[in-house]
Protein backbone atom coordinates (compact mmCIF):
# COMPACT_ATOMS: atom_id res chain seq x y z
CA UNK A 1 0.00 0.00 0.00
CA UNK A 2 1.55 2.95 -1.25
CA UNK A 3 0.96 6.51 0.74
CA UNK A 4 2.06 9.23 -2.06
CA UNK A 5 3.33 12.30 0.18
CA UNK A 6 2.68 14.89 -2.78
CA UNK A 7 -0.63 14.80 -4.70
CA UNK A 8 -0.81 14.65 -8.54
CA UNK A 9 -2.87 16.33 -10.59
CA UNK A 10 -5.36 13.78 -11.47
CA UNK A 11 -6.47 10.24 -9.66
CA UNK A 12 -5.51 8.56 -12.93
CA UNK A 13 -2.43 9.58 -12.95
CA UNK A 14 -1.80 8.80 -9.22
CA UNK A 15 -2.56 5.48 -10.35
CA UNK A 16 -0.71 5.05 -13.36
CA UNK A 17 2.46 6.48 -11.42
CA UNK A 18 1.55 3.63 -8.81
CA UNK A 19 1.35 1.28 -11.81
CA UNK A 20 4.45 2.26 -13.32
CA UNK A 21 6.35 1.92 -10.41
CA UNK A 22 5.81 -2.17 -9.67
CA UNK A 23 6.32 -2.40 -13.55
CA UNK A 24 9.49 -0.97 -13.41
CA UNK A 25 10.48 -3.57 -10.74
CA UNK A 26 9.09 -6.38 -12.81
CA UNK A 27 11.07 -5.47 -15.97
CA UNK A 28 14.38 -5.14 -13.87
CA UNK A 29 13.96 -8.28 -12.36
CA UNK A 30 16.80 -11.32 -12.56
CA UNK A 31 14.36 -13.02 -15.72
CA UNK A 32 11.51 -11.25 -17.34
CA UNK A 33 8.90 -13.84 -19.18
CA UNK A 34 7.90 -12.87 -22.64
CA UNK A 35 4.65 -12.82 -21.05
CA UNK A 36 5.09 -10.34 -18.92
CA UNK A 37 6.98 -7.73 -21.37
CA UNK A 38 3.98 -8.11 -23.50
CA UNK A 39 1.34 -7.14 -20.58
CA UNK A 40 3.11 -4.42 -19.66
CA UNK A 41 3.22 -3.28 -23.68
CA UNK A 42 -0.21 -3.91 -23.08
CA UNK A 43 -0.91 -1.30 -19.94
CA UNK A 44 1.39 1.24 -21.59
CA UNK A 45 -0.99 1.27 -24.69
CA UNK A 46 -3.96 1.49 -22.68
CA UNK A 47 -3.72 4.92 -22.06
CA UNK A 48 -2.04 8.52 -22.20
CA UNK A 49 -1.78 8.30 -18.33
CA UNK A 50 0.24 5.41 -18.27
CA UNK A 51 2.54 6.63 -20.73
CA UNK A 52 3.42 9.80 -19.15
CA UNK A 53 3.43 7.95 -15.54
CA UNK A 54 5.97 5.86 -17.32
CA UNK A 55 8.54 9.11 -18.95
CA UNK A 56 8.49 9.76 -14.97
CA UNK A 57 10.06 6.77 -14.09
CA UNK A 58 12.42 6.66 -16.69
CA UNK A 59 13.09 10.03 -16.08
CA UNK A 60 14.25 8.75 -12.35
CA UNK A 61 16.15 6.28 -13.38
CA UNK A 62 18.32 8.32 -16.04
CA UNK A 63 19.63 9.96 -12.84
CA UNK A 64 21.16 7.53 -11.66
CA UNK A 65 23.34 6.34 -14.85
CA UNK A 66 24.86 9.69 -14.50
CA UNK A 67 26.84 8.69 -11.88
CA UNK A 68 29.85 5.89 -11.51
CA UNK A 69 28.42 2.82 -8.82
CA UNK A 70 30.24 2.26 -6.39
CA UNK A 71 31.14 5.49 -5.47
CA UNK A 72 27.95 7.10 -5.78
CA UNK A 73 26.83 4.38 -3.62
CA UNK A 74 29.54 4.92 -0.70
CA UNK A 75 28.51 8.54 -1.24
CA UNK A 76 24.83 8.29 -0.90
CA UNK A 77 24.26 5.01 1.33
CA UNK A 78 23.12 6.93 3.97
CA UNK A 79 20.92 10.30 4.50
CA UNK A 80 22.95 12.03 6.15
CA UNK A 81 23.59 14.58 8.94
CA UNK A 82 23.34 18.26 9.09
CA UNK A 83 26.29 19.82 11.66
CA UNK A 84 24.07 19.67 14.58
CA UNK A 85 23.46 16.41 14.55
CA UNK A 86 19.60 16.27 13.91
CA UNK A 87 18.22 14.55 11.27
CA UNK A 88 15.90 16.74 8.89
CA UNK A 89 13.39 14.03 8.75
CA UNK A 90 10.84 13.34 10.90
CA UNK A 91 10.62 10.20 12.89
CA UNK A 92 7.03 9.18 13.31
CA UNK A 93 6.16 5.93 15.01
CA UNK A 94 2.96 4.57 14.53
CA UNK A 95 0.20 5.92 13.31
CA UNK A 96 0.78 9.55 13.61
CA UNK A 97 0.70 8.14 17.87
CA UNK A 98 3.59 10.36 18.10
CA UNK A 99 6.30 12.77 15.84
CA UNK A 100 9.94 12.59 17.30
CA UNK A 101 13.07 14.33 15.68
CA UNK A 102 16.23 11.93 16.80
CA UNK A 103 19.77 11.84 16.08
CA UNK A 104 20.18 10.40 12.93
CA UNK A 105 23.44 8.67 14.17
CA UNK A 106 21.47 5.50 15.96
CA UNK A 107 21.06 4.56 12.69
CA UNK A 108 24.61 2.64 11.78
CA UNK A 109 24.83 0.43 8.92
CA UNK A 110 26.21 -2.02 10.91
CA UNK A 111 23.50 -2.39 13.04
CA UNK A 112 21.58 -3.50 9.92
CA UNK A 113 23.79 -5.67 8.21
CA UNK A 114 26.19 -7.81 10.84
CA UNK A 115 24.70 -10.60 12.66
CA UNK A 116 23.21 -9.16 16.03
CA UNK A 117 22.79 -12.62 17.75
CA UNK A 118 24.58 -15.48 19.02
CA UNK A 119 22.50 -18.29 16.90
CA UNK A 120 20.86 -21.18 19.33
CA UNK A 121 18.15 -23.13 18.09
CA UNK A 122 16.16 -21.62 15.14
CA UNK A 123 12.02 -22.06 14.91
CA UNK A 124 10.42 -20.69 11.60
CA UNK A 125 7.04 -20.49 9.74
CA UNK A 126 6.88 -19.83 6.15
CA UNK A 127 4.34 -17.24 4.66
CA UNK A 128 0.68 -18.17 5.59
CA UNK A 129 1.81 -20.14 8.34
CA UNK A 130 0.85 -19.84 11.98
CA UNK A 131 2.08 -22.58 14.48
CA UNK A 132 2.66 -22.94 18.28
CA UNK A 133 5.74 -24.82 19.49
CA UNK A 134 5.52 -25.74 23.11
CA UNK A 135 9.04 -24.60 25.21
CA UNK A 136 10.71 -26.60 27.60
CA UNK A 137 9.94 -24.34 30.04
CA UNK A 138 5.98 -24.93 29.86
CA UNK A 139 5.40 -21.90 27.45
CA UNK A 140 3.44 -21.82 24.91
CA UNK A 141 5.30 -20.16 22.08
CA UNK A 142 3.46 -19.11 18.58
CA UNK A 143 4.67 -17.80 15.72
CA UNK A 144 2.50 -15.98 13.59
CA UNK A 145 3.01 -16.11 9.26
CA UNK A 146 6.77 -15.29 7.87
CA UNK A 147 8.59 -15.02 11.34
CA UNK A 148 12.23 -16.73 13.32
CA UNK A 149 12.88 -16.84 16.52
CA UNK A 150 15.72 -18.24 17.96
CA UNK A 151 15.57 -19.71 21.31
CA UNK A 152 18.14 -19.90 23.51
CA UNK A 153 17.38 -21.52 26.99
CA UNK A 154 20.48 -22.08 29.25
CA UNK A 155 21.14 -22.79 33.23
CA UNK A 156 21.00 -19.00 33.95
CA UNK A 157 18.23 -17.81 31.53
CA UNK A 158 15.65 -18.14 29.04
CA UNK A 159 16.12 -15.91 25.91
CA UNK A 160 14.30 -15.41 23.02
CA UNK A 161 15.41 -13.62 19.67
CA UNK A 162 12.88 -12.24 17.27
CA UNK A 163 14.53 -12.26 14.28
CA UNK A 164 11.62 -11.89 11.91
CA UNK A 165 7.95 -11.34 12.10
CA UNK A 166 5.52 -11.99 15.18
CA UNK A 167 5.09 -14.06 18.19
CA UNK A 168 2.82 -14.52 20.83
CA UNK A 169 3.70 -15.95 23.82
CA UNK A 170 2.09 -17.49 27.22
CA UNK A 171 4.63 -17.91 29.86
CA UNK A 172 5.30 -20.64 32.04
CA UNK A 173 6.53 -21.00 35.23
CA UNK A 174 10.15 -21.03 36.03
CA UNK A 175 12.45 -19.15 37.99
CA UNK A 176 15.15 -18.69 35.30
CA UNK A 177 14.44 -14.81 34.09
CA UNK A 178 12.88 -14.70 30.59
CA UNK A 179 13.43 -11.91 28.10
CA UNK A 180 11.94 -11.84 24.53
CA UNK A 181 15.25 -9.79 22.63
CA UNK A 182 15.01 -7.55 19.09
CA UNK A 183 16.95 -5.49 17.30
CA UNK A 184 15.46 -2.58 19.13
CA UNK A 185 15.47 -3.38 22.74
CA UNK A 186 14.30 -5.79 25.01
CA UNK A 187 10.84 -6.75 26.38
CA UNK A 188 10.74 -8.81 29.74
CA UNK A 189 7.44 -10.32 30.69
CA UNK A 190 6.15 -10.48 34.23
CA UNK A 191 3.96 -13.67 34.12
CA UNK A 192 1.94 -12.85 31.29
CA UNK A 193 0.31 -13.41 27.71
CA UNK A 194 1.69 -10.96 25.24
CA UNK A 195 2.80 -10.07 21.61
CA UNK A 196 6.23 -8.92 19.91
CA UNK A 197 5.98 -8.02 16.55
CA UNK A 198 8.64 -6.16 14.28
CA UNK A 199 7.12 -4.07 11.77
CA UNK A 200 9.24 -4.04 8.88
CA UNK A 201 8.35 -1.43 6.86
CA UNK A 202 8.10 1.08 9.70
CA UNK A 203 11.28 0.37 11.51
CA UNK A 204 9.53 0.03 14.69
CA UNK A 205 9.11 -3.32 17.19
CA UNK A 206 5.23 -3.28 18.75
CA UNK A 207 4.42 -4.83 21.89
CA UNK A 208 1.10 -5.69 23.55
CA UNK A 209 -0.37 -8.08 26.73
CA UNK A 210 -3.49 -9.31 26.73
CA UNK A 211 -2.91 -10.65 30.73
CA UNK A 212 -0.41 -9.56 33.49
CA UNK A 213 2.89 -6.91 32.68
CA UNK A 214 5.48 -6.31 30.34
CA UNK A 215 9.33 -3.95 30.90
CA UNK A 216 9.41 -2.70 27.43
CA UNK A 217 13.32 -1.38 27.16
CA UNK A 218 14.11 0.13 24.22
CA UNK A 219 18.21 -0.58 23.22
CA UNK A 220 19.03 3.50 23.84
CA UNK A 221 16.70 4.09 26.15
CA UNK A 222 17.23 4.80 30.63
CA UNK A 223 14.52 2.97 31.56
CA UNK A 224 11.84 0.80 31.09
CA UNK A 225 8.32 1.44 30.19
CA UNK A 226 5.49 -1.04 31.44
CA UNK A 227 2.92 -2.29 29.83
CA UNK A 228 -0.15 -3.12 31.58
CA UNK A 229 -2.78 -5.79 30.61
CA UNK A 230 -4.65 -4.68 27.44
CA UNK A 231 -2.29 -2.20 26.62
CA UNK A 232 0.39 -1.53 23.73
CA UNK A 233 3.27 0.39 22.77
CA UNK A 234 5.10 0.60 18.93
CA UNK A 235 9.59 0.95 19.98
CA UNK A 236 12.72 1.37 18.26
CA UNK A 237 15.96 1.92 19.35
CA UNK A 238 15.43 5.16 20.62
CA UNK A 239 12.08 6.28 21.52
CA UNK A 240 8.42 4.53 21.91
CA UNK A 241 4.99 5.67 20.98
CA UNK A 242 2.20 6.88 23.30
CA UNK A 243 0.54 3.71 25.01
CA UNK A 244 -2.04 2.53 22.70
CA UNK A 245 -4.56 -0.29 23.64
CA UNK A 246 -4.39 -3.80 22.41
CA UNK A 247 -5.80 -5.18 18.93
CA UNK A 248 -8.22 -7.35 18.50
CA UNK A 249 -6.12 -9.13 16.01
CA UNK A 250 -2.85 -9.71 18.43
CA UNK A 251 -4.82 -12.94 19.45
CA UNK A 252 -6.91 -13.58 16.50
CA UNK A 253 -4.07 -14.97 14.27
CA UNK A 254 -3.56 -17.78 16.46
CA UNK A 255 -6.87 -19.13 15.60
CA UNK A 256 -6.18 -18.19 11.85
CA UNK A 257 -8.41 -15.45 12.04
CA UNK A 258 -8.10 -11.77 10.83
CA UNK A 259 -10.88 -9.62 12.66
CA UNK A 260 -11.58 -6.31 11.26
CA UNK A 261 -13.81 -4.18 13.77
CA UNK A 262 -14.78 -1.21 11.14
CA UNK A 263 -11.33 -1.07 10.34
CA UNK A 264 -10.18 0.75 6.88
CA UNK A 265 -9.65 -1.39 3.74
CA UNK A 266 -5.99 -0.20 3.37
CA UNK A 267 -4.90 -1.61 7.02
CA UNK A 268 -6.92 -4.50 5.98
CA UNK A 269 -5.03 -4.74 3.15
CA UNK A 270 -1.82 -4.23 4.64
CA UNK A 271 -2.41 -7.19 7.21
CA UNK A 272 -3.75 -9.70 4.64
CA UNK A 273 -0.61 -8.99 2.67
CA UNK A 274 0.95 -10.63 5.47
CA UNK A 275 -0.44 -13.52 4.63
CA UNK A 276 -0.72 -13.68 1.59
CA UNK A 277 1.45 -16.32 -0.50
CA UNK A 278 0.86 -15.40 -3.89
CA UNK A 279 2.87 -11.73 -4.43
CA UNK A 280 1.76 -8.25 -2.94
CA UNK A 281 -1.36 -6.66 -2.27
CA UNK A 282 -1.95 -3.15 -3.26
CA UNK A 283 -4.86 -0.49 -2.02
CA UNK A 284 -5.60 2.53 -4.21
CA UNK A 285 -5.66 5.47 -2.04
CA UNK A 286 -9.54 6.21 -2.56
CA UNK A 287 -10.52 2.50 -1.41
CA UNK A 288 -8.16 3.10 1.48
CA UNK A 289 -10.77 4.48 3.53
CA UNK A 290 -13.85 1.89 2.94
CA UNK A 291 -14.76 0.36 6.42
CA UNK A 292 -15.28 -3.48 6.64
CA UNK A 293 -15.97 -5.54 9.52
CA UNK A 294 -16.05 -9.63 10.08
CA UNK A 295 -14.01 -12.11 10.95
CA UNK A 296 -12.13 -13.53 8.10
CA UNK A 297 -10.42 -16.83 7.72
CA UNK A 298 -6.54 -16.41 6.90
CA UNK A 299 -6.69 -20.16 5.64
CA UNK A 300 -7.68 -19.01 2.12
CA UNK A 301 -6.39 -15.04 1.44
CA UNK A 302 -7.54 -15.48 -2.16
CA UNK A 303 -11.34 -16.34 -1.25
CA UNK A 304 -11.05 -13.25 1.57
CA UNK A 305 -10.07 -10.93 -1.71
CA UNK A 306 -13.32 -12.32 -3.82
CA UNK A 307 -15.76 -11.86 -0.58
CA UNK A 308 -14.39 -8.23 -0.24
CA UNK A 309 -15.47 -7.62 -3.70
CA UNK A 310 -19.26 -8.81 -3.01
CA UNK A 311 -19.38 -6.78 0.16
CA UNK A 312 -17.71 -3.27 -1.19
CA UNK A 313 -18.15 -1.23 -3.96
CA UNK A 314 -14.29 -2.54 -5.65
CA UNK A 315 -12.81 -3.73 -7.91
CA UNK A 316 -10.14 -6.71 -7.78
CA UNK A 317 -7.68 -6.24 -10.67
CA UNK A 318 -5.07 -8.72 -11.46
CA UNK A 319 -2.08 -6.38 -12.67
CA UNK A 320 0.29 -9.44 -13.18
CA UNK A 321 0.36 -12.78 -11.41
CA UNK A 322 1.74 -11.50 -8.20
CA UNK A 323 0.02 -8.06 -8.09
CA UNK A 324 -3.27 -7.44 -7.12
CA UNK A 325 -4.57 -4.24 -7.06
CA UNK A 326 -7.53 -2.93 -5.19
CA UNK A 327 -9.35 -0.33 -6.39
CA UNK A 328 -12.96 1.51 -5.95
CA UNK A 329 -15.75 1.02 -9.24
CA UNK A 330 -16.38 4.09 -10.59
CA UNK B 1 3.54 41.20 -13.53
CA UNK B 2 1.31 44.39 -12.13
CA UNK B 3 3.06 47.14 -11.12
CA UNK B 4 1.65 47.37 -7.37
CA UNK B 5 2.86 43.90 -6.52
CA UNK B 6 6.19 44.92 -8.37
CA UNK B 7 6.65 47.60 -6.35
CA UNK B 8 5.55 45.64 -2.88
CA UNK B 9 8.27 42.70 -3.87
CA UNK B 10 11.12 45.54 -3.73
CA UNK B 11 10.02 47.30 -0.03
CA UNK B 12 9.17 43.31 0.60
CA UNK B 13 13.41 42.90 -0.70
CA UNK B 14 14.53 46.20 1.12
CA UNK B 15 12.84 45.60 4.41
CA UNK B 16 14.12 41.64 5.29
CA UNK B 17 17.17 41.48 2.91
CA UNK B 18 20.05 42.76 5.88
CA UNK B 19 18.26 40.52 7.98
CA UNK B 20 18.62 37.54 6.39
CA UNK B 21 21.68 38.00 5.57
CA UNK B 22 22.85 38.53 8.98
CA UNK B 23 20.64 35.54 9.82
CA UNK B 24 22.15 33.59 7.06
CA UNK B 25 25.53 34.33 8.00
CA UNK B 26 25.49 33.40 11.80
CA UNK B 27 25.22 29.56 10.50
CA UNK B 28 27.33 30.03 7.12
CA UNK B 29 30.75 32.30 7.51
CA UNK B 30 31.54 32.43 3.74
CA UNK B 31 29.94 35.84 3.36
CA UNK B 32 29.36 35.10 -0.32
CA UNK B 33 27.77 31.90 0.21
CA UNK B 34 25.26 34.02 2.59
CA UNK B 35 24.28 36.52 0.14
CA UNK B 36 23.85 33.79 -2.63
CA UNK B 37 21.36 31.60 -0.22
CA UNK B 38 20.03 35.15 0.70
CA UNK B 39 18.75 36.16 -2.93
CA UNK B 40 18.07 32.30 -3.19
CA UNK B 41 15.02 32.79 -0.83
CA UNK B 42 13.91 35.37 -2.17
CA UNK B 43 13.99 33.86 -5.46
CA UNK B 44 12.08 31.10 -3.73
CA UNK B 45 9.19 33.46 -2.53
CA UNK B 46 8.65 34.82 -5.76
CA UNK B 47 8.35 31.42 -7.42
CA UNK B 48 5.49 30.45 -4.48
CA UNK B 49 3.56 33.33 -5.86
CA UNK B 50 2.97 34.42 -2.35
CA UNK B 51 0.69 37.70 -2.14
CA UNK B 52 3.31 39.12 0.09
CA UNK B 53 0.83 41.37 1.62
CA UNK B 54 -0.62 38.35 3.39
CA UNK B 55 2.42 37.40 4.93
CA UNK B 56 2.03 36.90 8.89
CA UNK B 57 5.65 36.90 9.89
CA UNK B 58 7.57 37.30 6.83
CA UNK B 59 10.88 37.27 9.04
CA UNK B 60 9.83 33.47 10.26
CA UNK B 61 8.65 32.44 6.62
CA UNK B 62 11.86 33.66 5.24
CA UNK B 63 14.25 32.50 7.98
CA UNK B 64 12.61 28.61 7.27
CA UNK B 65 13.03 28.88 3.51
CA UNK B 66 16.62 30.02 4.16
CA UNK B 67 17.12 26.78 6.68
CA UNK B 68 16.29 24.68 4.27
CA UNK B 69 18.58 25.87 2.11
CA UNK B 70 21.34 26.04 4.34
CA UNK B 71 20.81 22.41 5.04
CA UNK B 72 20.78 21.77 1.43
CA UNK B 73 24.22 23.70 1.27
CA UNK B 74 25.96 21.88 4.38
CA UNK B 75 24.59 18.25 2.68
CA UNK B 76 26.02 19.38 -0.69
CA UNK B 77 29.19 20.05 0.53
CA UNK B 78 29.25 16.68 2.27
CA UNK B 79 28.21 14.74 -0.96
CA UNK B 80 30.96 16.69 -2.67
CA UNK B 81 33.51 16.00 0.29
CA UNK B 82 32.56 12.11 0.29
CA UNK B 83 32.83 11.53 -3.31
CA UNK B 84 36.59 13.43 -3.93
CA UNK B 85 37.02 11.19 -0.97
CA UNK B 86 36.40 7.91 -2.61
CA UNK B 87 38.90 9.07 -5.64
CA UNK B 88 42.11 7.38 -5.18
CA UNK B 89 44.82 10.86 -4.71
CA UNK B 90 45.93 10.93 -8.44
CA UNK B 91 42.47 11.06 -9.49
CA UNK B 92 41.87 13.80 -7.49
CA UNK B 93 43.88 16.05 -9.52
CA UNK B 94 43.44 14.63 -12.90
CA UNK B 95 39.33 14.70 -13.37
CA UNK B 96 38.39 17.45 -14.84
CA UNK B 97 36.91 19.58 -12.80
CA UNK B 98 33.60 19.81 -14.92
CA UNK B 99 33.20 16.23 -15.06
CA UNK B 100 33.60 16.16 -10.96
CA UNK B 101 31.17 19.07 -11.06
CA UNK B 102 28.76 17.27 -13.05
CA UNK B 103 29.06 14.04 -10.82
CA UNK B 104 28.83 15.99 -7.87
CA UNK B 105 25.41 17.98 -9.29
CA UNK B 106 24.05 14.31 -9.81
CA UNK B 107 24.73 12.46 -7.04
CA UNK B 108 23.11 15.83 -5.09
CA UNK B 109 20.05 15.28 -7.08
CA UNK B 110 19.18 12.00 -6.52
CA UNK B 111 19.96 12.68 -2.67
CA UNK B 112 17.25 15.22 -2.86
CA UNK B 113 15.01 13.15 -4.55
CA UNK B 114 15.61 9.94 -1.71
CA UNK B 115 15.40 12.50 1.08
CA UNK B 116 13.08 11.06 3.67
CA UNK B 117 12.83 7.15 2.82
CA UNK B 118 13.41 4.88 5.24
CA UNK B 119 17.24 3.80 5.37
CA UNK B 120 16.13 0.25 4.65
CA UNK B 121 14.47 1.18 1.26
CA UNK B 122 17.20 3.44 0.45
CA UNK B 123 19.78 1.35 0.61
CA UNK B 124 17.68 -1.02 -1.48
CA UNK B 125 16.87 1.04 -3.67
CA UNK B 126 20.80 2.41 -4.47
CA UNK B 127 21.96 -1.28 -4.50
CA UNK B 128 19.41 -2.03 -7.63
CA UNK B 129 20.33 1.37 -9.74
CA UNK B 130 23.61 1.96 -8.68
CA UNK B 131 25.07 -1.47 -8.06
CA UNK B 132 23.05 -3.60 -10.64
CA UNK B 133 22.94 -6.00 -7.36
CA UNK B 134 19.79 -8.94 -8.13
CA UNK B 135 16.57 -9.06 -5.94
CA UNK B 136 17.58 -11.88 -4.52
CA UNK B 137 21.20 -10.65 -3.67
CA UNK B 138 19.83 -7.37 -2.33
CA UNK B 139 17.53 -9.77 0.58
CA UNK B 140 20.36 -11.39 1.63
CA UNK B 141 22.29 -8.32 1.96
CA UNK B 142 19.53 -6.75 3.93
CA UNK B 143 18.16 -9.53 5.78
CA UNK B 144 14.89 -9.20 4.36
CA UNK B 145 12.73 -11.22 1.81
CA UNK B 146 12.69 -10.81 -1.79
CA UNK B 147 9.34 -9.33 -1.53
CA UNK B 148 10.32 -6.85 0.50
CA UNK B 149 12.89 -6.21 -1.69
CA UNK B 150 10.46 -5.24 -4.94
CA UNK B 151 8.33 -3.27 -2.25
CA UNK B 152 10.74 -1.35 -1.41
CA UNK B 153 12.40 -0.26 -4.85
CA UNK B 154 8.87 0.30 -6.19
CA UNK B 155 8.10 2.65 -3.11
CA UNK B 156 11.37 4.61 -3.46
CA UNK B 157 10.49 4.78 -7.63
CA UNK B 158 7.01 5.92 -6.54
CA UNK B 159 8.66 8.78 -4.06
CA UNK B 160 11.36 9.73 -6.76
CA UNK B 161 8.80 10.02 -9.53
CA UNK B 162 6.63 12.42 -7.28
CA UNK B 163 9.13 14.44 -5.83
CA UNK B 164 9.29 18.23 -6.28
CA UNK B 165 12.25 19.59 -8.11
CA UNK B 166 12.38 23.01 -6.44
CA UNK B 167 15.73 23.75 -6.97
CA UNK B 168 14.62 24.39 -10.54
CA UNK B 169 13.38 28.33 -9.99
CA UNK B 170 13.46 30.33 -12.97
CA UNK B 171 15.82 33.29 -12.54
Amino acid sequence: MLNPSHALETSADDTALQEAAFWFVSLNDDLVSEAERQAWQEWLACSEANQRAWQKIEQVDRQFHKVPAQQGFQVLQHEGVSRKGVSRRQFALGLGALAVTVPWLWRERDTLLSPMFVPGEHLATSRGEMREFPLSDGSRLWLNTDSRVEVDFNAQHRILRLRRGEIALTTGKDPRPLKVMTDMGDVTPLGTVFNVRYEEDAATTYVSVSKGKVAVKPKRAEDSITLSTQQSIQFDTASHSKVGRLSLNDQAWQQGFLVADNMPLGEFVKQLGRYHTSGWLCCSEEAQSLRLIGRYSLKDTVRILDTLEHSLPIHIRQVTPWFTYIELIK
Amino acid sequence: MSYPAAVSFSEFYHQHHAWLQRFISRQLPCSQTAEDLAQDSFLRLIARNENLRLIDSPRAYLSTIARGLIANHWRRQDIEKAYLQTLPAEEQASVALETQYDVIEALYQIDRLLQGLPDAVRQAFLMSRLQGMRYQDIATELSVSERMIKHYIARAMLHCAQADMPDMVPV
